[in-house]
């Protein structure tokens, strides 16, 4: 341990022809092929982590690869599909913002990060605060993966392993998001009923000590399908699919021969408190300098249960009644 | 490195460490010291400069990816019609104390008239979502919003930019 | 009584002008000590103890490459001793290591990155200290032992009117009841650590001018220290007894300051010290910014406190006694800490008239950075608690928290807890009347609170309620610190063509000193503001006019820069062919203060300014997140030298405490503190803060100028305890300690937790 406890670094400023500044996705995929380096986009998380003071140059811990302005990174298109590199302050700004997006970008650190941070990076050094990872869970986000071999395409689900790891490979580059359409159902609608709670220590600019994203489709008043996702409770976003389908598989009643789409109101209500006890046996937060692990917990429940329990209801209920 | 920029309007071209963070590279190679530390983190704003017109953190940007971009900072800034109007509206309104966070409030509140020019309180604060004070309690600095926000609207009424 | 003439012509002195040094920084162009170029200038950073208790073995470095040096304990020319209150406070532990974060010795180097490198490389041998181990608060009450505390008692009985004996026995024993209808109440209460968050952080610089006898001997001719400070004298001293060079050989020059808060009071005199052997060593310029992260980890914090209440009401409902146990944390050496436990102790009973109370105070040494000087400086602690204290007993008599403290309000020509005399008008009823005027207090109580039973199903509109806070600051130095130890004395040189200088050593920090004192100047004088300047505090041309803290810089420094003026005024100006004029006018204690500094009896203060809050908060039902929505705030500092400055003061206090309040989490763990960045460490934002309704009540204090007493440390009094009130009617419990985390919250519900 060296003086002022901080971790030994081997020294010393990286060699200006060390430093890589690529033209193209593909000179910055054979740089990738060809040994350690470290992508850096917008640098809001990598910066911060590797500062060393003032009028100390940065030192990453192997040579930086600047991907940030990569044309190929940074596009919106249409279908879904959102460039790496493209900043949150772009996203928040494009008439193609996915909607999931929209309720969680204004509550992402400050509009001065926004114009640096991106989608990528957020995805990448994987923080289990991280804000974006819980839409990106509930709508089945699919991530492009890159490398001069060829691209791959990975469910989010499996990309983020732990805290800090993804199984993005040392010879690879995430280039795209796909998120709605350009996913998995080509027929894919937005949602109708949205709850984003981010919980904080203040409103302005702060870490997550806890989020809950839920996504929920309805229509005549039932719930036909429902994305629920807990962030910062957990190594990594909580969703369980398994769970989610309960919650909204018809049940033939007495003499019914089939059983309807979806679940009003009072049934979401009746199933509730399985679905809860399923995620609480896997709720597992920590205690750390922002908040403590019951309070986590506690609260992710909490809010878990207003919704399943009354803000959704709600919603099917009003739904239900304009539709008569 | 060589790495050219725009930097207050004008072209520059320097030899420069690309790990060197921006906030460093302005106060030292370019004696810009509106541009102030009070973090290295992104969480206080008093580094806040514009990079291609949008409001960001000099302390979180390496030069390596500053290459054919624009940087702007409160030297040229407070030149400008929105900047002026900006500036003055603080000092009227008592928005400013110790004027160690100031800088960056200019900057910020001039990025989000330029974008805004009538925001609501509630996007006020957003604006400076990223900005700390530690002297004003903010209410004065959200005070000369509102009158930089009237003024604004009357130079715009008056024709002037 | 002293008279201002010329003052019609203009209106009140609380007219707002124009902030002289406002232009200047909107547009940037302020230069900091950091913004300043220094062509040669060494950069140092300290290298500081990651482990505590412990005894240094040794530093190994590196081979230092030729211009960087590492300066140690055995460079001090001196004493290796920081003078605060006394020197125990070391500059570099040699030996002893007390705490995390304590310097050791010092790098200096012109490559800021070869500095950083280096070290990285440097090893610190620690040997172990076996019968030594951490030390905290909970530690050093348990033992008990006197090596690890300061203690002072107080005593009064009110019905007596004069200097009783201790009628309360040991803090153990019981509160003596008389009926079998009085009410007995015991609690205890908390607060935490805080840390200024002064945007520039900790900044100073040294410079050494040498002369050069014939036989090619150097000696020190100047020492030049320049860089963000409260109290140059302090820090002049301090480096006299650290580099053993004559008076007339340091000279110590204050650099604009991005904020005090008094994290600026004391603990520059560190970095002063260090960079100054740097200077001397090295015969080069010294400079040392403190990066964020190590200015939380290793300066001063507000002290953490934990006040306890025995309390007896009477069947009338009145308070009759009470026995109050002040506990302060001051970490691993005095620093301040008794001074901050005299004002913790003088304010124990707030701003009301117990008929009988016993206060015993202590501040307990712990194994962590020293805690120091803030806004404040232990009255805070003290009026949380008691505050606390008076609503928790309104409570218990079932009385609406106004209505019980009006009953017991301090009055004018009342005694104070250490026996001295109001002799001033106290308008607590007028201010709490035109508080709850602007809140509309009473609708609004009537309105709000937690619904029997809603904790138990939480729905979503949020629960609210108000609190409300009484409460006053003692303005100026205790007792007779004024007279016996500051012994302040300003100047004023007038120039043929008339124009002013104002000669003192207090500095701006951001509360407007620069605009006020020029205008309590020029309208004495009656000249306009433009032609009285304010020389930079540079001591080497200004007199000692004492430090920038405790709320003394308007009324004291303000008074004497104003008799001053009126002695000018009398005088005809210099002629073109005169030597410029110059005034020194000296401090001289009111005749009517008497203080006792052994028994603590007396006049603690000359004159109190005093507060009122009134807050209103939404708590979340879901996340146990509060959000204050209103605050209403009636201060009487005398009269405002100028209102817009003092609101903004005011705002600044307000929402600091409420900072203190709720988000500002600074926790210990192992001697280390857990939140040592900004990212962490959570101070209000823009989007944090209610509207803030201040209002100020005209009381002129007889010797403070045109009528101003102290204004800056006032505001930060009040809103803890009125915002914690509000808590305790939205969710129907009695709280007990800030900061009022959601964690904390949570707790307290049993229907909540699971």
């Amino acid at each position: 341990m060296s003086a002022s406890g901080h971790p030994d670094r081997s020294g010393g400023a990286i060699a200006a022809d060390r430093v890589i500044v690529p033209a193209t996705l593909d000179e910055a995929l054979s740089v990738r092929a060809a040994g350690a380096c470290r992508p850096i986009a917008g640098g809001t998380d990598l910066v911060v982590r590797n500062r060393r003071g003032a009028d100390v140059p940065v030192a990453l811990d192997a040579p930086p690869l600047f991907i940030g302005m990569l044309p190929e990174l940074r596009r919106i298109d249409t279908a879904g599909t959102i460039g790496s590199a493209v900043t949150l302050a772009e996203l928040e700004r494009s008439p193609l913002c996915p909607a999931p997006f929209k309720p969680v970008l204004p509550e992402f650190a400050s509009p001065a990060v926004r114009t640096l941070a991106t989608i990528g990076g957020n995805i990448c050094n994987a923080s289990p605060a991280a804000d974006l990872l819980p839409p990106l869970h509930a709508h089945d986000a699919v991530l492009e993966i890159a490398s001069s071999a060829g691209r791959r395409q990975v469910p989010i689900a499996d990309f983020v392993t732990g805290p800090g790891t993804t199984t993005l490979r040392s010879n690879e580059l995430l280039v795209a998001v796909h998120i709605g359409a350009a996913g998995t159902d080509p027929a894919r609608t937005d949602p109708d009923y949205v709850f984003y709670r981010k919980v904080a220590a203040r409103r302005s600019n702060a870490l997550s000590k806890l989020s809950i994203y839920v996504a929920a489709w309805t229509g005549a008043g039932r719930l036909t399908r429902i994305a629920i996702a807990l962030g910062a409770v957990a190594p990594t976003v909580i969703r369980l699919p398994v769970v989610e389908s309960a919650l909204t598989q018809g049940a033939a009643g007495p003499g019914e021969s089939a059983a309807p789409i979806g679940v009003d109101a009072t049934a979401l209500v009746n199933r509730a408190p399985v679905a809860i006890d399923a995620y609480a046996s896997v709720v597992r937060p920590i205690d750390d300098q922002r908040s403590s692990a019951i309070y986590r917990r506690d609260t992710v429940l909490r809010l878990l249960r207003f919704v399943l329990t009354d803000d959704l209801p709600r919603h099917l209920r009003t739904q239900s009644r304009e539709d008569q | 490195m060589i790495i050219s920029f725009t930097l207050n309007g004008k072209p520059v071209s320097l030899d420069l460490d690309p790990m060197a963070r921006l906030l460093d590279v302005l106060r030292r190679e370019f004696g810009l010291t509106s541009v102030k530390e009070g973090c290295g983190e992104g969480e206080c704003g008093a580094c806040s400069i514009l990079l291609d017109g949008q409001l960001a953190n000099s302390c979180l940007i390496l030069m390596g990816a500053v290459t054919g971009r624009s940087v702007d900072t409160l030297e040229s800034i407070r030149e400008s019609g929105i900047g002026r109007i900006v500036t003055d509206a603080i000092v009227e309104t008592g928005g400013v104390q110790c004027g160690f966070c100031t800088p960056g409030f200019v900057v910020a509140g001039a990025a989000l008239l330029k974008e805004n020019p009538a925001p609501t309180d509630e996007e006020i604060a957003q604006g400076f979502s990223g900005n700390l004070c530690r002297c004003t309690g903010y209410r004065q600095i959200f005070e000369a919003m509102r009158v930089a926000t009237d003024r604004l609207t009357e130079g715009e009424r008056e024709g002037s930019s | 009584m002293i008279r201002h003439n010329g003052g019609m012509r203009m209106g009140s002195i609380a007219s707002s002008i124009r902030r002289v040094d406002g232009d200047e920084k909107t547009e940037g162009r302020t230069r900091y000590l950091a913004d300043q170029p220094l062509p040669g200038v060494l950069t140092a950073r300290f290298v500081t103890a990651d482990r505590a208790p412990a005894l240094l073995g040794s530093i190994e470095t590196p081979d230092l490459p030729t211009d960087y040096s590492l300066i140690t304990a055995g460079d001090i020319p001196g004493l290796n001793g920081v003078h605060m209150i006394d020197e125990s406070w070391p500059l570099f532990a040699d030996r002893d290591i007390e705490y995390v974060g304590q310097p050791l010795a010092m790098l200096v180097g012109p490559d800021p990155a070869v500095v950083s490198q280096i070290l990285d490389l440097i090893r610190i041998e620690y040997l172990p200290a076996p019968e030594r181990e951490i030390v905290t608060m909970d530690d050093a009450m348990a033992t008990d032992d006197p090596d690890l505390f300061i203690e002072y008692e107080l005593s009064f009985n009110r019905d007596e009117r004069e200097w009783p004996d201790p009628f309360l026995g040991s803090p153990d024993s019981p509160v003596s009841a008389t009926t079998s209808a009085n009410l007995e109440i015991a609690e205890a209460f908390e607060t935490g650590a805080q840390e200024h968050v002064y945007l520039e952080t900790q900044a100073m610089q040294a410079e050494c001018e040498h002369d050069q006898a014939k036989d090619g001997t150097r000696t020190i001719q100047t020492l030049t220290i320049s860089g963000s400070m409260q109290c140059p004298y302090y820090v002049k001293t301090a480096l006299s007894f650290v580099t053993a060079l004559p008076d007339e050989a340091i000279r110590v020059v204050q650099t604009t300051t991005g904020g005090g808060f008094g994290g600026k009071e004391e603990f520059p005199s560190v970095l002063a010290c260090a960079v100054a052997v740097g200077a001397i060593v090295t015969g080069r310029p010294v400079r040392m910014v403190l990066d964020r992260d190590e200015d939380v980890r290793i300066s001063t914090k507000r002290h953490p406190s934990r006040i306890a209440f025995r309390s007896i009401l009477d069947d009338d409902g009145r308070w009759t006694d009470t026995k109050i146990d002040v506990a302060l944390d001051a970490g691993a050496y005095l620093g301040l800490s008794n001074v901050v436990l005299q004002r913790a102790l003088f304010g124990a009973t707030g701003a009301y008239r117990p008929g009988r109370a016993s206060v015993r105070a202590r501040t307990y040494r712990t194994t962590v950075v020293p805690y120091g000087a803030f806004r404040g400086f232990g009255a805070p602690q003290a009026v949380f608690a008691s505050e606390m204290h008076m609503t928790h007993l309104a409570a218990a008599r079932g009385e609406d928290p106004l209505a019980f403290r009006r009953r017991h309000l301090l009055r004018q020509d009342d005694h104070t807890l250490t026996g001295g005399l109001l002799r001033d008008a106290v308008k607590l009823e007028e201010m709490i009347d035109l508080a709850v005027e602007i809140s509309d207090y009473h609708t609004r109580r009537r309105e709000y609170g937690a619904a029997v039973g809603a904790a138990s199903l939480p729905g979503t509109a949020p629960l609210r309620g108000i609190g409300v806070s009484v409460f006053s600051h003692g303005c100026g130095f205790t007792g007779s610190g004024e007279q016996d130890v500051i012994k302040a004395r300003v100047g004023l040189r007038r120039h043929a063509d008339g124009s002013v200088d104002i000669l003192i050593a207090n500095v701006e920090m951001g509360q407007g000193a620069l605009t006020t004192l020029r205008k309590v100047v020029a309208r004495t004088l009656d000249i306009p503001i433009e032609r009285v300047s304010y020389h930079v505090p540079d001591t080497a041309e200004v007199p000692d006019s004492g430090p920038t803290v405790a709320s003394r810089t308007a009324m004291v420094v303000g008074g004497l820069l104003h008799r001053a003026a009126l002695r000018l005024v009398d005088l005809p100006a210099p002629t073109a062919a005169d030597p410029p004029q110059e005034i020194v006018e000296h401090y001289v204690q009111p005749d009517f203060v008497r203080w006792n500094q052994e028994t603590f009896e007396g006049d603690a203060y000359p004159a109190f300014s005093w507060g009122v809050n009134i807050i209103e908060v939404e708590v979340d039902p879901l996340t146990y997140q509060l959000r204050p929505t209103g605050v209403w705030a009636v201060y009487d500092v005398g009269e405002p030298l100028d209102e817009r400055i003092v609101i903004g003061q005011m705002h600044g206090g307000i929402v600091q405490a409420l900072g203190w309040a709720t988000s500002e989490v600074l926790e210990v763990q192992e001697g280390r503190f857990l939140q040592h960045n900004l990212t962490d460490y959570v101070i209000p934002g823009s989007r944090d803060i209610p509207p803030i309704d201040v209002r100020f009540v005209s009381n002129p204090y007889e010797l403070g100028p045109f009528g101003a007493k102290g204004a800056g440390e006032l505001p930060f009094n009040g809103p803890a305890a009125a915002l914690a009130g509000a808590v305790e009617q939205a969710l129907g419990v009695p709280v007990y300690r800030i900061p009022l985390t959601p964690e904390y919250l949570a707790g307290l519900l049993p229907e909540v937790s699971s």
